[in-house]
């Protein structure tokens, strides 16, 4: 049972009056003197007795006509069908269809050529539909957010045309995007919610893929909710999957080699041989020939060099024909810029001959191009650092026994302030003194300099004693986060012997340390630049740290940060709104995406932190490729085009596992869903018999209410009467 | 004669109305002083009635000389003498008679039963009979000897205002020993509501009828006792102002029940009393002392006419 009006039920508390009148009726009772009680006899205590329970009657009569006039003004539905009493409602179905990528896989294994789920789905759905009587109201709710039988973003809501709907439902294409069950049941119960007076119908249609609804915790339906979640079909089995597309060396510059490595996993049983390629700018690159085994994934590493600065389209396919074409190729762009330039400042070698640390540093840049540097590289002395054209390079590497005179000491704050990285590297020669008073963060009102922390004396723990370790690591700060997990363990074995004590700066952000809890590596934000402060050095009296194979990975990310790597381009992904910053762009101009089909459609302007930032409706991002930006004219001329964006289609969709039987069970009849599978002797003609031979006829049972709360008004001046004359 | 009136039961008012009252015996009573009313005895007297022959024993002052002078016979002269009346008023103490004062009624049935007692032994009093009074309470019992002096009057009327009115009903009891003290057939007066048990009330009156006491009772009720009128709604406890028990109920609910209830009772006590030939006077306290006096005098002439 439920109430429309629910919050009529607060009359009932005036049920509360009959009896707090009658205990105040009773409370008031007085003592009287009489001469004598001879009077009363047995037969008149029978007829108070009588008299009494007369008035118990009355009383349960007044607050049971209280009540069931609450209850008759709450307008109480009952779903109990064969009542008999009250007055029938019509049915409001809302049907939760799967789009999503994954019901695109067809037949039993999800092979292709087969029926697809999304197929039998749809199908189920149009019968359901159709099934559905004149007055009925219907809705279509999508997974992936698709309105249906409605425009734009606008979520349409029940309709009594069902036909239309029908038709709507009829004609709507497969997405490519993700599915959300929860958001779907959460926007079916939204539309039932004021379904009161009418019986409610749920019909989910769905492969009950795991990555769709694996949410922990499905929304509350509106009760009663009764309907059938019916599987049409498996979620994809024999599929390979393009799963990423990564430069794990940081973006591409031009005419340097990059590393694109493509990430590709066979969720089959069995090894499948398939044939990987590579296409740059819609041009085909590279071809490989991979062995998968079942169940197990690799990742394809493919050298590349860009020639030319800007922006490259890169997609790598798996063509192999398997349940889920659609996840079979990866999409990215890359924006290929000029190379960083480092300039190494360094000072006087501590012994004649000896390397200094900038010496291991420039060789370790060099190495990183087998030879010639990738990066441009200058290497001046610190007397020199005055004269050079600092604005030329993005990053300085300074060593501590520099000592460059002051004049280009402020230079060099100016630089970093200006948003330059500056790397400084704190070992042998280092003039502690001079550093702390030039580049230190300052003290006692002193102006601070660059430097994340000042330096104290030299820490000193060589053989026999137990060597210092690298102890802690922030692994999210963007310099070990982008070398992995697999190179953590290979910091593990860096030793140091000497390290100089350092007291970080407010702010400055120790990102490595010993295992002693010396910091070892310093992070800091200085105006607008970066700012790394290392405490040791390089060089074999100080560490081992150029002699571990992650010192070249390790300095290359290490620049790369300080350069500020912009990282890769803003990417999406099928069914969710694409947002990518516009730039050039100015106010009374319009934007638009050119869709991966080449039709165009409007994109929205919004401002994000005062800057312009284009917004695509999630309904428009249904493939995946290449989107490109447009900037339009007041008259809807193409005024410039924009970036590309690379979206994919959501890799959840693409793996295989469903949703527990079980656990789909219970959740279901939490909803008051009953799980069919569509196929065999389910066809669409006994599912939809089954699931409106579940709409139970809900009633409203108010006028029955009102006519009994009428015969208690009645009989209750009868019985009270009858009381007052008590009659002996 | 003069009133007792320092005294509050007897109101003088009161005694001025019904001073050209007299209370006549509708039986021959037994006195010792000459009276209005006749006696049972042939004796001393003023009217002669019969003679009879001497026999030894008698005494030699009845004889009748002057016919022993003219016959030489010894005769003895009786004559049918009036006697003074010998009155007992027995006034029903119990705590039931302190029911009453509401509904305009002006008192308790025990202060109106004071009141018309006082008045009934100044009339006796006053016409010189002997006015005793037994004051039938609890314990313990109170008892004023026949007098007949005029002084005696504020004797009764101090003893009937200090009476105590409390307890069980005892009338019963007491009016079965007075039955079996009075030496001399009396008139009794009762006053009482009779709210006992009729089973050993009226018994006991009857006895005192049959040892040749004149009985006379005065029932007094409450008017809102008798229309069991208690005043108020709803849940009533109606204490029994004697046994202390209590009753649950809604007066309203069970009026009339209880209405018909005193109404057998009522019927049962007339019949009691018409079958032992005791005169019963029934009266509320909302009439007026002097009209009940008035009405039960007048009843009692036309019964001795009878």
């Amino acid at each position: 049972m439920s109430f429309l009006s629910l919050g009529m039920l607060l009359f009932g508390l005036t049920a509360a009056v009959p009896v707090l009148l009658h205990l105040h009726h009773r409370r008031k009772r007085v003592v009287t003197d009489f001469s004598t009680n001879r009077f009363f006899t047995e037969a008149i205590q029978r007829a108070q007795r009588r008299l009494q329970l007369r008035r118990l009657l009355l009383l349960l009569l007044r607050v049971a006509a209280c009540l069931l006039l609450a209850a008759a003004l709450a307008r109480p539905m009952v779903d109990w069908g064969g009542i008999g009493i009250g007055h029938a409602g019509r049915r409001d179905l809302v049907v939760l269809l799967d789009d999503s990528l994954s019901m695109q896989a067809g037949g039993d294994e999800g092979e292709t050529g087969a029926v697809s789920a999304y197929d039998r789905a749809r199908s189920l759905a149009v019968q359901a539909l159709s099934a559905l009587a004149p007055g009925d109201r219907a809705a279509v709710v999508t997974l992936s957010g698709r309105p249906v039988a409605g425009g734009g973003d606008a979520a349409p809501g029940l309709t009594a045309d069902v036909r239309r709907l029908a038709d709507a439902t009829a004609a709507l294409p497969p997405a490519e995007a993700a599915g959300d069950a929860a958001a779907a049941l959460a926007r079916a119960g939204r539309l039932l919610r004021h379904s009161d007076e009418r019986a409610r119908l749920v019909l989910a249609a769905t492969d009950l893929q795991r990555g769709d609804w694996r949410h922990s915790a499905w929304p509350p339906p509106p009760r009663p909710t009764a309907g059938l979640l019916a599987v049409t079909g498996p979620p994809p089995g024999r599929n390979v999957v393009l799963a990423g597309l990564r430069f794990p060396h940081g973006e591409p510059v031009v005419r340097q080699p990059a590393l694109l490595v493509a990430r590709v996993i066979n969720y089959a049983p069995a090894s499948v041989e398939a044939d990987v390629v590579l296409t740059v700018d819609g041009a085909g690159a590279e071809q490989r020939r991979v062995t998968l085994p079942g169940g197990g994934e690799t990742e394809l590493d493919f050298p590349l060099v860009f020639e030319k600065e800007g922006e490259h389209r890169l997609a790598v396919t798996a063509a192999y024909a398997d349940a889920l074409p659609a996840d079979n190729t990866r999409y990215r762009t890359v924006r290929v810029g000029p190379p960083p330039a480092v300039l190494f400042v360094d000072g006087p070698a501590a012994q004649p001959g000896a390397a200094s640390a900038v010496f291991y540093l420039e060789r370790a840049v060099r190495a990183l191009g087998g030879g010639d540097p990738v990066l441009p590289v200058a290497l001046v002395s610190g007397a020199a650092l005055g004269d050079a054209r600092l604005d030329e390079y993005r990053v300085i590497v300074l060593n501590a026994n520099a000592r460059p005179p002051d004049s280009a000491v402020d230079r060099l704050r100016r630089f970093v302030t200006a948003g330059g990285g500056l790397l400084l590297v704190c070992g042998e020669g280092a003039d502690t003194e001079w550093f702390n008073r030039t580049l230190g963060p300052g003290g006692n009102g002193a102006p601070g300099g660059p430097a994340p922390s000042g330096l104290g004396r030299v820490v000193s723990r060589t053989a026999p004693r137990t060597p210092t370790r690298i102890g802690e690591i922030d692994m999210r700060h963007p310099v070990f986060e982008r070398l992995g997990g697999v190179r953590e363990g290979a910091l593990a074995g860096v030793v140091i012997h000497k390290i100089y004590a350092a007291a970080p700066a407010p702010g400055a952000r120790v990102i490595a340390a010993t295992d002693t809890w010396q910091p070892l590596l310093l992070d800091r934000t200085y105006g607008e630049g970066r700012v790394l402060q290392i405490t040791t050095s390089p060089v074999p009296d100080w560490s081992n740290l150029a002699q571990r194979k992650v010192f070249l990975p390790l300095v290359s990310h290490v620049l790369r940060y300080l350069a500020e790597d912009p990282g890769p381009p803003p990417a999406g992904e099928t069914g969710r709104a694409l947002e990518a910053p516009l730039e050039g762009w100015e106010p009374g101009r319009k934007a638009a995406v050119l869709l991966p089909d080449g039709s165009r459609a409007a994109a929205a302007v919004r401002l994000r932190g005062g800057h312009p930032v284009m917004h695509l409706a999630a309904p428009h991002v249904s493939q995946a490729g290449f989107y490109r930006v447009l900037t339009l004219e007041a008259d809807d001329a193409e005024k410039a085009r924009g970036p590309a964006l690379a979206v994919n289609t959501p890799p959840a969709e693409s793996v295989p596992g469903r949703l527990d039987p079980a656990e789909a069970e219970r959740r279901a009849g939490a909803w008051g869903l009953r799980v069919r599978g569509a196929g065999g002797a389910d066809t669409d003609d006994t599912l939809t018999a089954d699931l409106l031979e579940r709409s139970r006829v809900r009633r409203g049972v108010w006028a029955p209410l009102l006519w009994v709360v009428l015969a208690a008004v009645i009989v209750e001046p009868l019985i009270a009467n009858r009381i007052v004359r008590s009659e002996p | 004669m003069s009133s007792p009136r320092g005294t509050r039961v007897a109101d003088p008012a009161l005694l001025d109305r019904i001073k050209g009252l007299s209370l006549v015996a509708r039986r021959v009573v037994e006195g010792s002083l000459h009276g209005q009313h006749a006696s049972p005895f042939r004796g001393l007297s003023i009217e002669f009635v019969q003679h009879r022959q001497y026999v030894p024993g008698d005494e030699l002052r009845h004889l009748d000389w002057k016919v022993l002078g003219r016959s030489d016979r010894y005769v003895l002269k009786q004559y049918e003498e009036e006697t003074n009346l010998r009155a007992l008023l027995c006034v029903d103490c119990s705590r039931s008679m302190a029911y009453g004062g509401g509904n305009g009624s002006g008192g308790s049935k025990f202060d109106y039963c004071k009141v018309v007692a006082a008045a009934c032994g100044y009339l006796m009093i006053r016409q010189g009979d002997r006015v005793g009074l037994l004051l039938a309470g609890e314990t313990p019992r109170r008892q004023v000897p026949p007098r007949s002096s005029p002084g005696h009057l504020l004797t009764l009327c101090q003893a009937l205002e200090t009476a105590p009115c409390a307890g069980r009903n005892r009338l019963a009891p007491l009016l079965q020993e007075a039955a079996g003290s009075l030496r001399h057939r009396s008139l009794i007066l009762v006053f009482s509501d009779l709210l006992d048990d009729p089973e050993t009330i009226l018994p006991a009156l009857g006895r005192l009828h049959h040892r040749g006491h004149d009985v006379l009772v005065f029932q007094v009720l409450d008017p809102g006792e008798h229309a069991f009128e208690l005043g108020g709604r709803g849940v009533t406890v109606i204490r029994d102002m004697e046994t202390g028990a209590e009753f649950e109920a809604e007066p309203e609910l069970i009026r009339d029940l209880v209405r018909a209830e005193i109404a057998a009772f009522l019927r049962q006590v007339d019949a009691g009393v018409r079958r032992q030939g005791i005169h019963l006077v029934r009266c509320t306290t909302a009439e007026p002392p002097d009209r009940l006096l008035t009405r039960s005098l007048n009843e009692r002439a036309k019964l001795r006419k009878r």
